[in-house]
Parts: structure tokens; C-alpha cells; sequence
């Protein structure tokens, strides 16, 4: 029987060996903030089961690859981005995302991840959040869902540190913006 | 008031039951397979991936001390050959046993020719005897 006793002791060392019960443990904790970061870059429901089935299985089949248990979160992420890349591939993915190195960089101050929307503005937000550019969009939900690190989200995407910054800036600008509007 | 994380979850929480679903289906897989992993495969998986370096350390050091062990085998194979005391002993056991197998020809080519045995029925023997 595997025990957790909080969300930074996953039993990612068991998980290694091949223990069912640990994966059980590790799928359920991420399985739901996996979907939603799935569905916000490919907008298709069934589209996103299949894509959190197969993170799940190439995350149990190339758990060897995994250097550090602390980066679990992270990695998991990564494998589900580089699929949902592979299914974006057709739509250009990367060619839609709007590169503006020059932004300044976040002012963590007014980190987004520590907004608190009302309810009247909650589809204007959703909204919002569906306008910006996949990549973008991207950023920004691995930011609000698992709260990753910039070097995190660099790391996952395969992105240069400064372009994340850059896009986070620019999607925090840009749902600032119409949230105020509506 | 929800923070966007909050937000975000909630509205994707109806799919809870698909993906518990979902779940279970990728677990029973596992352990199928699990199951069905052929012996080799499972200790590849067990014993060597997680410790792979230490392996392929232990790999290198086997085949420094191979190479060392053919190349020092190159260089002194004839002169084991010739030279040292095992050499000079087996040459001495080699001479004696020559030495040795020629004393009992020898004394075989000296030694007279054994007399054919007298073979007559016990009643002709019997027979001359009276005779005499």
C-alpha cells in the first residue's frame, strides 16, 4: 500500500520499481491538471483523453529516463507537451505563437497566479484565455495549473528562458487587458 | 472569488469520472504487461537500467583488464616457453620417461622366449609314462 503523506513526497521511487499501487497514486494526483493543460492547448475533449492516456503510458514505460523524483511534475507535463506538439504539428503550432523578445521581463508583483477573479468575470476569462496564441496559452496555463517555475516551463516546452518570460509578460498584459473590459 | 488554478480545474472537473476510468484502464495494462515481460526483459529493467552506470563502469574495467591481459600474453608467451622452472622440470620429466621406456625394451630383447606349454590330452600323457 503506497502513502502520501503530502504533495511533495509522491512515491515516485516506487513508481521506478514498477509498483501498480504507486502509479496509481502519482496518475490520480496529476490526471486532472494534465487534462486541463491538454485541453487548453487542443481545445477537444476526446482529443485529451487520448493524449492523457498516452503520457500516462510512455510516462510508465520510460520512467528510466527521469534524472531527478523532484521533477516528476514536470516531466509529465513535458511528455504531454510534446504530444499535444505532435498533434498540433499540422496546424503550425509553433509559426502561431507571437515571439516579442523585447517585453519586459515578469514583474512578479503582479504574478497572475495570485489573481482572484469574480464570478461575473469568470467567462470573460476563460474567454481571454482561449484568444491568446497556443503558445502563449500554453505559458500561462502551466503557470496558473501547476504554478511551475519559469525555468520549469522552459524546461517542458523546450523554450528559451527569455521567451517564456517574454510570454508570460504578454498573456498577463494581455488578459489584464480584457478582463478590465469586461 | 477563484484563483485561475481554481477556475481552470473547475471547469474540467465533470471529466473526473472519465479519467478515474481512464486510469484504471492504463494501470490494468501495466500489469498485464507486467505479466507477460519475458524474464530478460525484466531484469533488464530491474537490475541493469537503474544502476546502468555502474555497469557500463564495470564493463570498461573488464575490457581494460582483457586488452592489458591479451597484450602482456603477446609479449611473453615464447619466453614461457623456454625459460623458467616449469619448463626445465617438464624437459627432465620428458628425458626420464624416454630414458625409462628404453631400459624396458631393453631387457625385453634379452629376456629368452617363454617354452610353448606341453599340450596333450591327460590320457596320452598317462600313457607314455607307462611305457617308460
Amino acid at each position: 500500500m503506497v502513502v502520501v503523506s503530502g504533495d511533495e513526497q509522491l512515491p515516485v521511487g516506487q513508481a521506478r520499481r514498477g509498483d501498480a499501487d504507486a502509479w496509481d497514486v502519482l496518475f490520480k494526483r496529476y490526471q486532472l491538471p494534465l487534462y486541463t493543460y491538454v485541453f487548453e492547448l487542443l481545445r477537444d475533449e476526446q482529443l485529451s483523453l487520448d493524449v492523457a492516456q498516452e503520457t500516462f503510458v510512455s510516462a510508465a514505460r520510460h520512467i528510466g529516463g527521469l534524472r531527478a523524483d523532484g521533477k516528476f511534475g514536470s516531466w509529465l507535463f513535458g511528455i504531454a507537451h510534446q504530444k499535444c506538439l505532435q498533434r498540433w504539428r499540422k496546424k503550425r503550432f509553433e509559426e502561431v505563437a507571437i515571439e516579442d523578445a523585447d517585453w519586459d521581463l515578469v514583474d512578479s508583483a503582479d504574478d497572475p497566479s495570485e489573481w482572484l477573479i469574480q464570478r461575473e468575470k469568470e467567462d470573460a476569462f476563460m474567454k481571454a484565455l482561449e484568444q491568446l496564441a497556443p503558445a502563449h496559452r500554453s505559458t500561462v496555463a502551466l503557470h496558473f495549473i501547476e504554478e511551475f517555475s519559469l525555468e520549469e516551463i522552459a524546461a517542458i516546452t523546450e523554450t528559451p528562458l527569455g521567451t517564456v518570460k517574454s510570454r508570460l509578460h504578454y498573456a498577463r498584459k494581455m488578459l489584464k487587458r480584457i478582463l478590465e473590459d469586461a | 472569488m477563484k484563483t485561475p488554478r481554481e477556475l481552470l480545474l473547475g471547469r474540467h472537473e465533470a471529466q473526473t469520472a472519465k479519467l478515474d476510468e481512464l486510469r484504471r484502464e492504463v494501470l490494468a495494462g501495466m500489469r498485464g504487461e507486467a505479466e507477460r515481460r519475458p524474464l530478460l526483459d525484466a531484469l533488464w529493467q530491474e537490475l541493469i537500467l537503474p544502476v546502468r552506470q555502474a555497469w557500463v563502469g564495470l564493463g570498461v574495467a573488464w575490457a581494460v583488464i582483457l586488452i592489458m591481459n591479451v597484450a602482456a600474453g603477446d609479449d611473453g608467451a615464447g619466453a614461457r616457453l623456454t625459460t623458467g622452472p616449469a619448463a626445465a622440470d617438464s624437459v627432465m620429466a620428458l628425458r626420464r620417461t624416454d630414458w625409462l621406456q628404453a631400459q624396458a625394451e631393453k631387457a625385453e630383447s634379452h629376456a629368452s622366449p617363454a617354452q610353448p606349454a606341453d599340450r596333450r590330452p591327460r590320457s596320452e600323457m598317462a600313457v607314455k609314462e607307462r611305457m617308460v
